[in-house]
């Protein structure tokens, strides 16, 4: 549905982003998650049409829409933007707002598509009311209307959420993430706010450094972060330092040596057997220093556990305690447990270890 | 009546000298203003009956036609010059964006007697015109510059900018993103203007076209001497050639109904400009045009200051440098010092007198202060010969009463004090000008933190030493500001100067005027020039205060 190939987008002679591909399926919700300055709003206006590519392409339903050489007209796209101020028009009903890139449709016509367009968001009772009298999610509803009633192939939306509270702007992702997906409208979000980005969509890419540094779901971008830079800017979580030593079957592990060329990582948390992929690209090998991701999430707690940590830090989060932890007073551990475990500053903490997911980088 | 009577005396007690000062100067000021519109009510149907049937059709309908065939100008022209600077990169806007204000510099009379001077039968075109195709006066037609449709070409070309001004700002103000939005929906460009841009700029430009309407029923040096009759002219003529005050008074109590109801227009117009407000995001880029386009906007833009000011500017500079004779010169000092003190005692009383007002209004805000600042800034919008009627009815009142009063005590008439002096001017300035100095000392003092006056207060300064050791200070340049446009404004007055001055008192605008109306346009041409260069002043100020809001949009 949206291929993009190997683009690269530039002001003048300042690089904004280099070699980026992504692609989304029909009635796909992407999202592009990033910080601010990092070239999102480039992205999303250069989709749009807005602005020049200077190289790769882009290409909406199979046929190409933007590349260096050629740019098909804004409105020849079938593109509809939610802009992060909604753009609204203040002297026009919303009815008219919406209807707005409809003027091509006979009357009836348009005015058939805004109401159904109007009816999907909710808002039938303030079709005639103005945008200054509507409340900010009441305009946000305004802006997704006028930009999915002319039906367009796809649905582009800057910062959607980012001028709403922060509990409506939740309510507000999963009852638009409902509307798009009922709709079937392929969708691409950019944001800086990650939890927004995991409750909207479906494949998440993360811009940094002029690079989409990975394209897959949030579960990849979480518990299998393609860079450090994602490792770091997606969820919490610490670097506890690696050895990377050769294998060597001393411990009556069940691991059968396919290979020689078997690694272990050596950490004061244990011993972990690297990752296949790892051995493949060939970026460890033995003596190496490395660093190892850990979750909160791959500490378990239990009181009975042999391997015990000290408490050194704790934030409440109502139904879990996040523990900063100490262990031979290395750097601290983040372990997430239930909350009624509720432990003191300095007490024990008896932790358990089930790391699912090996991840590590060179130092 | 008796009520309010009470809350008044209440709220003044309740507050300090500064409220009590501004219910008495409020009242003093609005005393003109009430005068007119009472004596609207003491309706007299002989007065209406001899007006209606001479003169009064004549006046309405030349001054409906003029006010709203210079409305209809300057929008015309403050809109199209305000949307191609917003949107338009081309080579010389920076120059045509200063000088585009540079008619505000030009009183209407003075263009008035300048275009008659250039276009009129003896002047340099049409002989160029006769000598070129060897013509005598029979054998063409040329447009006579003395009529109505004169009137209300050069008033709209001296007026523009107060259209110009407001619509720039909202233009200015539009999100680049609307532009997108219609984009995406395949909106042409001249479609976008009429549909998005335009209607949300309305009630911007509509206010600015109530006040260049305000401005054109104002006017009396421009009709006066074009020999068009309109409420001006007639107030005037009633007053200075029939002496009839009453008469006088009456009609101009129906020019306000007039004025009325452009004050209604502008106020419900910046009201609708709040709700329409689209400050949103990063506004219109503009878009770049080279090349003969270019050229091409550049002379469309130039157009509106090279009639409106370049030529009638020019045309006065050659006839002072050129013939104007030495004898004429002796007169000139006279005038000018005249001018100038008039316009500094004035500016003076009146920015203090408005600096007291916002004070008081900032020390005890109630309803009754400013209710007395709003009536006092109504002033703007009355024309000056109504003023000068509304200032002229009390104060000789008052003069007749005194005089009766020293001649039965001390056997002494001490003449007319109060309507016979240069009192009667400033006191017709401060009405119509407060409004002026008002604007610049309320936006100032709101600018000032009230953090500032509670530290004042803690540290124990009194009201008075605030106002002298913190506001004064930090109001510097509204203060400054407010001072040089009431300044100018006086220097430029017409109609209330001409009918208030002292006997034999003349000021530039007077004898521009006089001269001019004795067809000696030559030797009107140096005290013209005079105010208009003096005039030049505010304009470079509201220039760069209109660049500072165009760096912060952008």
């Amino acid at each position: 549905m949206l291929d993009i190939n190997n683009l690269s987008l530039s002001y003048g002679t300042q690089k904004v982003l280099q070699n980026l591909s992504i692609s989304l399926q029909q009635g796909e919700i992407g999202c592009i998650l990033g910080p601010s300055g990092c070239g999102k709003t480039t992205l999303l206006r250069a989709i749009a049409g807005f602005k020049s590519v200077q190289a790769g392409s882009i290409s909406i339903k199979e046929s190409v829409v933007s590349d260096a050489k050629q740019q098909m007209p804004v409105a020849k796209r079938k593109i509809g933007v939610v802009f992060q101020d909604f753009a609204l028009f203040p002297h026009m009903s919303v009815l008219k707002n919406v209807a707005y890139g409809l003027s091509k449709l006979s009357k009836s016509e348009a005015h058939k598509l805004a109401e159904e367009a109007i009816e999907l968001v909710g808002l039938n009772d303030a079709k005639t009311k103005y945008p200054h009298e509507l409340s900010g999610g009441q305009q946000q509803r305004v802006a997704i209307a006028r930009a999915i009633a002319p039906k367009p192939d796809l649905l582009l939306l800057d910062e959607p959420f980012s001028s709403l509270d922060p509990d409506l702007r939740e309510r507000l992702s999963s009852e638009i993430r409902h509307i798009i997906k009922q709709q079937n409208i392929t969708a691409l979000l950019i944001t800086h706010d990650q939890t927004e980005a995991f409750a909207m969509a479906d494949k998440i890419g993360v811009l940094h450094d002029q690079q989409c540094q990975q394209w897959g779901t949030a579960y990849d971008l979480y518990h299998e972060p393609a860079t450090e830079f994602i490792a770091d800017f997606v969820g919490e979580g610490v670097f506890i330092p690696v050895k990377v030593v050769a294998y060597e079957n001393d411990t009556g592990s069940t691991i059968e040596p396919s290979e020689d060329k078997l690694l272990w990582l050596e950490t004061q948390l244990g011993r972990f057997l690297l990752p296949e992929e790892y051995l493949v690209n060939g970026t460890f090998k033995a003596g190496d220093t490395a660093k190892m991701l850990v979750r909160p999430d791959d500490l378990r707690h239990q009181d009975e556990s042999v391997l015990k940590a000290k408490v050194v830090g704790r934030a409440f989060r109502g139904a879990h305690i996040l523990y900063r932890l100490s262990l031979n007073d290395s750097e601290p551990l983040l372990c997430l447990a239930p909350s009624h475990h509720d432990h003191k500053l300095g007490e024990s903490f008896g932790i358990h270890l089930e790391v699912e997911h090996v991840i590590c980088f060179p130092n | 009546m008796r009520v309010g009577v009470n809350r008044l005396i209440k709220s003044a007690f309740k507050g300090s000298a500064f409220t009590v000062y501004s219910i008495l100067a409020g009242a003093l000021l609005g005393l003109p203003i009430f005068v007119i519109f009472f004596s609207f009510f003491y309706w007299d149907n002989a007065i209406w009956q001899h007006l209606s049937a001479t003169v009064l059709p004549k006046y309405i309908s030349n001054s409906v036609i003029l006010a709203f065939g210079v409305g209809f100008g300057a929008t015309i022209l403050g809109t199209y010059l305000a949307w191609i600077i917003v949107n338009y990169h081309f080579y010389g806007r920076r120059v045509i964006q200063w000088m585009v204000l540079l008619p505000l510099a030009m009183p209407a009379y003075i263009i008035a007697y300048t275009y008659t001077g250039l276009l009129d039968f003896a002047g340099p075109v049409q002989t160029l015109i006769r000598d070129t195709f060897e013509l005598t006066a029979q054998d063409y037609w040329f447009p006579e510059v003395r009529s109505l449709s004169g009137a209300i070409i050069l008033m709209s070309l001296v007026l523009y900018p107060y259209v110009y001004i407001l619509a720039r700002t909202a233009f200015s103000e539009q999100s680049q993103k609307y532009r997108e939005v219609s984009q995406l929906a395949g909106v042409s460009p001249l479609k976008h203007f009429f549909k998005v841009a335009l209607p949300l700029a309305r009630p911007a430009i509509m206010t600015g076209g109530a006040l260049a309407m305000m401005e054109a029923l104002a006017d009396f040096g421009t009709v006066e001497y074009f020999g068009v009759s309109t409420f001006t002219t007639g107030i005037y003529r009633t007053w200075f050639g029939m002496g009839d005050i009453k008469a006088a008074s009456q009609l101009s109590g129906f020019l306000c109904l007039f004025v009325f109801i452009l004050i209604m227009i502008e106020r419900m117009s910046r009201r609708d400009s709040q709700n329409y407000s689209s400050r949103q995001g990063k506004s219109a880029q503009a878009k770049k045009v080279k090349g003969l386009n270019g050229v091409l906007i550049f002379l469309l833009c130039s157009l509106p200051v090279v009639f409106g000011f370049i030529i009638p500017f020019v045309q006065l500079a050659t006839w002072t440098l050129r013939f104007s004779d030495l004898s004429n010169l002796a007169d000139y000092p006279e005038y000018a010092i005249n001018s100038a003190i008039l316009a500094s005692i004035g500016s003076v009383v009146i920015v203090a007198m408005a600096l007291l007002f916002s004070y008081a209004k900032r020390l005890h805000p109630s309803k009754t202060v400013s209710g007395f600042i709003q009536l006092v800034s109504l002033g703007y919008a009355l024309p000056g010969t109504v003023i000068a009627i509304g200032v002229l009815v009390p104060l000789g009142w008052v003069d007749i009463k005194l005089n009766i009063f020293t001649n039965m005590w001390f056997n002494f008439q001490p003449g007319l004090v109060f309507s016979g002096t240069v009192f009667a001017l400033i006191f017709a300035y401060a009405v119509r000008f407060m409004s002026v100095a008002l604007n610049n000392t309320e936006a100032g003092i709101q600018r000032i933190r009230p953090s500032m006056d509670e530290a004042s207060k803690v540290l124990g300064d009194s009201p008075l030493q605030r106002l002298f050791r913190i506001h004064i200070p930090l109001l510097k340049a509204s203060i400054l500001s407010a001072g040089l446009l009431v300044f100018v404004d006086i220097l430029k007055e017409l109609p209330a100067t001409l009918v208030l001055r002292p006997f034999n008192f003349n000021t530039l605008a007077v004898k521009a005027f006089e001269l001019a109306s004795d067809e000696r346009l030559i030797d009107a041409a140096l005290p013209s020039i005079t105010i208009v260069l003096v005039g030049i002043l505010p304009v470079i100020i509201l220039t760069r205060t209109l660049d500072g809001i165009d760096r912060k949009n952008a």
